[in-house]
């Protein structure tokens, strides 16, 4: 890790418009305009040496990873975007539930602790973000978890420790696989039948007035894959020809739907009328019980029919397939995860280049997660970063990860542990208050936000009463408070590594750089700069630099600046 | 469109044609006028986040009545015999509270509770055949949670910042408060559409009151806690590099300008005798509601709306399991802060309603209901012309004339009305009304009479 990295910044914004434009060459895409510097390189059939500042590689791992550290930022300025996106695709999942079993079995808890074995499936959680190599495939794992809503707030899924550590790893498994085989493996989830009643929905029993459960049906459908209004490529609505937005389902087609999703259980259920369950009920896939299942032809979306006949597998296949293939998915899909990853509001063309590769990915395939990914990060518009709207306010759990992973946070008895985030940054993971996540990717922050027409997401948990508990816990984080304690405390107090600050503490300047680059990607503007350095200047230097140090790296994750993602 | 074209010019004759109380039978506009600035009126609305399943919550009891109900049900069903019966005082028929809620049915039967039959989003009176034709005006994207929830909060989603009745409320009363810059109105449950005018945001406070921030005190005694203060505040007021930084940067200020103020007056109220149930986050967060109001003199508020929650309503599964607790939790809830209330002596200043996101398909999926349409709501306190039920009870038959389908009940009564009612108690006069509520001229009752 280079320190003293004064000289970096001429020559890499010009290697920046070199790789954008190189990128976009890749992609199959115009070129952006302003980069003069780079024409020459249209015309060459090798790639120039494409090098990236650290800074550059920094504001790129804040996207891609759960934060920079200095070893991170060095290992991507040496291997460069593509390379290191691959090297990132080629590493396995980190299983959470691989680890937590272990933890599980070391705990030796008795079976009414619930609490402590849900305060282990979050820890299970923070120790694979902060401290697993797989660390852009959890990341977009976090992302998904945010689409493809679990939670455990729900008292079917409280319990379920082991299926929810299961799940994120389904969830990472797939990050860069295909949607389709993603959307069959979350629908036959023993988590996701229980969290939206799909297990053990049966066919109708019209004599006792029982119809079938439509709730997968409904959110599969709104939430999961193509919304509720018909979209264009480029992810705005399409209107009919009252300028009206138009719907993509009426509730009929939700009856017909949740005719398929009916025949399933656990597994290992031995019938469908059977509740009780082991480890294993929540982990593997459900299984069909025909008996329970509907027969009788139905009509899907685009009035496309099933014929009658058709076991539980098939029928979930062919109505699976028909969402698939429903023209609003690429854009909504795409767009959701553009939101998650880079901006709350990128353009139309933006989002209509990651639809067409949603669409194909060159190679005749749909739904190819690990392109559509790679084609967010790579985008000229991600790389240019550009405009006083570009960006998005991060998700307060991932401001803590990138505190964790900057200074290598230890937390008390060797465990990380942050399980009531819900009740201080508004955010869980997996334990957002309903399928609907913490926030919804339209929202729109009254006022200001609202005005300029923005989406703001993140803004709906960002209340008077949580914004302030955000900030105070940051500061515990940094001051290394002493919290109440206890193996089964809801959180542990953490120790941040700051020996390389510490080294720098005599030079305010160079501390703030430094800080900048780490947690900042180097977008501090100067102004915060200059009240940092004489924040850091005016605090006498009578202890080892512990007190500078802190100061500016409180200061720095509590600021507005520090709350954008650009 | 031809039906509420005729509707609006005959209402609109109808008030330009009488005097301001008679013709239209329940329109007590005599309440509505702006209130003196020395009372104190607040309103409490509990949202039942997921749809409240609530023709389990009161029940028809009697004997034809009851079996049309439970033959609609079947195992859904609340035993006859486990309902706790009310004793309405004109409403005909007889009626029962689900065996959860004995709490709401003494407040009922003590004049301090009624219920609204059968409310639903309407943009105007629809029946099974409209509806069927599809030659009426609909809210958009019924059955679906988050836009019902907005639906219900606002009235009018349709546009391109909506705002909340409670929000458009504040906007036209929030001079009636004193200086101190806080909202009229108040959340419990985070950001919400109902809240939110055009000049109005909802100030948010968590359950366990108002944090202030650590370590950041311009006035410290500590040199290094004022030069990191004074450090945070520059960095709060420096020129933004974006939108979201400086929208960040206000909703701190906003934090950190009344939290001081509203934590010191919390924590000079004196204890409540009233004990809120332990592990009841209703009770938690109702609880944090009675605190602000015995603080309301010190706060100078004469107008406050509050915003609270229970989750969990979405009872698709298990719900024989889960909805008696949920029930519960409510019925607790409301009755505690019912006692809190009188306990500080303003029982008929504030009134608390309910609020869901629709009721529930009345057949059943097998273990639950899914998404409905119209449902019951309650509505509490000392100024609400309680024992009663108001509007109409719906017919509970499967395809039946109020059935859009599985027995998604088609609502009688408007939200547009029960909000308006309320908020002609809470001050507001005819043509304000007719401003906040937008499908309200549509309806031919605007006042349902539940308040006094």
């Amino acid at each position: 890790m280079v320190h003293n990295n004064g000289h970096w910044g001429v020559r890499c914004s010009v290697m920046l418009r070199v790789a954008a434009l190189f990128f976009a060459i890749l992609l199959g895409m115009t070129a952006c305009s302003g980069g003069g510097s780079g024409g020459s390189t249209q015309t060459t059939a090798e790639p120039p040496a494409l090098t990236i500042s650290e800074t550059e590689a920094a504001r790129f791992l804040i996207r891609a990873t759960f934060g920079p550290t200095e070893e991170s930022i060095d290992n991507l300025v040496l291997l460069g975007y593509e390379s290191w996106l691959n090297e990132q695709f080629a590493i396995p999942t980190t299983s959470q539930l691989a680890k937590l079993t272990a933890t599980l079995e070391a705990a030796n808890l008795e079976a009414n602790q619930g609490n402590a074995k849900r305060l282990r499936r979050v820890d299970t959680w923070w120790d694979v973000v902060v401290n697993g190599e797989d660390q852009l495939r959890q990341r977009v794992a976090f992302a998904l978890s945010q689409i493809f809503v679990i939670s455990d707030e729900e008292a079917a899924l409280r319990n379920s420790v082991l299926g929810i550590a299961n799940y994120n790893d389904l969830l990472a498994e797939y990050a860069f696989g295909n949607y389709r085989e993603l959307l069959h493996a979350v629908t036959l989830n023993p988590m996701m039948g229980d969290f939206l009643s799909m297990r053990r929905n049966e066919k109708a029993d019209p004599e006792n007035n029982i119809s079938p459960d439509e709730n997968y049906a409904r959110e599969v459908m709104q939430l999961f894959s193509i919304g509720l209004w018909e979209l264009n490529l480029d992810g705005t609505r399409k209107l009919d020809e009252d300028e009206q937005p138009v719907p993509t389902f009426t509730y009929y087609e939700i009856l017909e739907f949740a005719r398929v999703y009916t025949g399933w259980n656990y597994g290992n259920a031995p019938r469908l009328r059977f509740s009780r369950r082991n480890a294993e009920s929540e982990v593997i896939p459900m299984t069909s019980f025909e008996d329970f299942h509907d027969r009788d032809l139905k009509y899907l979306l685009g009035y496309e029919l099933i014929p009658a006949g058709l076991d539980a597998p098939e029928d979930m296949n062919a109505a699976l397939d028909n969402i698939f293939n429903h023209a609003n998915v690429a854009p909504f899909i795409s767009k959701q995860l553009i939101q998650h990853l880079v901006t709350s509001n990128p353009s139309p063309e933006y989002v209509e280049r990651i639809t067409t590769i949603f669409e194909d990915n060159g190679s005749g395939e749909r739904g190819d997660l690990k392109r559509v990914v790679q084609a967010i990060f790579l985008d000229e518009e991600a790389l240019a970063a550009e405009g006083f709207t570009f960006g998005k306010l991060k998700d307060p759990l991932l401001k803590v990860t990138q505190l964790w992973r900057a200074f290598e946070a230890e937390g008390e008895f060797g465990v990380l542990r942050f399980g009531d985030s819900n009740n201080i940054l508004g955010q869980r993971p997996l334990g957002a208050p309903s399928v609907f996540n913490f926030f919804r990717p339209d929202y729109q922050h009254p006022g200001e936000l609202q005005n300029m027409g923005i989406n703001s997401p993140a803004f709906e948990i960002l209340t008077e009463s949580l914004i302030t508990t955000s900030t105070n816990i940051l500061a515990d984080f940094v001051y290394g408070a002493r919290t109440r304690t206890g193996k089964n405390a809801a959180r542990h107090p953490v120790l941040l590594n700051f020996t390389d600050e510490l080294a720098l503490s005599d030079d305010p300047e160079g501390l703030v750089d430094h800080v900048n680059l780490l947690l900042m990607g180097g977008l501090m503007s100067d102004e915060m700069k200059a009240v940092l350095i004489d924040n850091v200047t005016e605090t006498p230097l009578d202890d080892d630099g512990t007190r500078r140090v802190q100061d500016a790296v409180f200061l720095t994750v509590s600021s507005p600046e520090f709350s954008v993602q650009r | 469109m031809k039906r509420r074209e005729f509707l609006t010019r005959s209402i609109q004759a109808a008030l330009a044609g009488s005097s301001m109380t008679a013709t239209l039978g329940h329109l007590s506009l005599v309440n509505a006028m702006v209130p003196p600035a020395d009372d104190y009126r607040a309103l409490v609305c509990v949202f039942l986040f997921g749809g409240n399943d609530s023709y389990n919550m009161v029940v028809p009891s009697g004997g034809l009545e009851y079996e049309a109900y439970a033959d609609a049900r079947q195992s859904l069903a609340v035993a006859a015999e486990d309902l706790v019966s009310i004793n309405p005082l004109t409403t005909a028929g007889t009626f029962g509270f689900h065996p959860s809620a004995p709490e709401l049915a003494g407040l009922f039967n003590d004049n301090k509770l009624a219920v609204a039959a059968n409310i639903g989003a309407l943009v105007e009176p629809t029946s099974r055949t409209s509806f069927e034709n599809g030659n009426i005006e609909l809210p958009q994207q019924l059955f679906s949670h988050n836009d019902q929830q907005k639906y219900w909060q606002s009235l009018n989603t349709n546009v391109a910042k909506p705002t909340g009745w409670a929000g458009r409320m504040a906007d036209l009363l929030e001079g009636s408060n004193g200086e101190t810059g806080l909202s009229m109105n108040i959340t419990i449950a985070g950001s919400n559409l109902w809240q939110t005018g055009s000049a109005t945001l909802p100030y948010s406070i968590s359950a366990g009151g108002v944090q202030t921030l650590k370590g950041l005190n311009s006035a410290a005694s500590g040199e290094r806690e004022r030069r990191r203060a004074d450090a945070f505040n520059a960095m709060l007021t420096s020129s933004p590099t974006s939108a979201i930084g400086q929208e960040f940067a206000r909703v701190q200020q906003r934090s950190i300008n009344l939290a001081d103020l509203i934590a010191d007056q919390i924590a000079d109220v004196p204890p409540l005798e009233t004990q809120f149930p332990d592990g009841n986050p209703l009770g938690g967060s109702l609880s944090m509601v009675a605190r602000l109001i015995a603080a309301r003199e010190a706060l100078g508020m004469k107008r406050q709306t509050f915003f609270v929650s229970l989750g969990g309503w979405d009872t698709h599964g298990d719900q024989l399991e889960r909805q008696p607790l949920l029930i519960s939790r409510l019925s607790q809830g409301l009755h505690a802060f019912s006692q809190a209330m009188e306990e500080l002596g303003i029982g008929n200043e504030v009134t608390t309603f309910t609020a869901s996101d629709f009721g529930r398909t009345l057949t059943s999926n097998g273990d639950g209901s899914d998404h409905g349409w119209g449902g019951h709501q309650l509505i509490m306190g000392g100024a609400v012309n309680g024992q009663e039920i108001y509007g109409n009870m719906p017919i509970i038959e499967i395809e039946g004339p109020q059935d859009s389908g599985r027995g998604r009940i088609i609502p009688t009564t408007a939200i547009d009305q029960m909000g308006a009612t309320l908020a002609s108690w809470f001050g507001l006069g005819a043509s304000e009304l007719n401003e906040v509520f937008p499908n309200l001229k549509n309806f031919p009752i605007q006042n349902l009479g539940f308040m006094r």
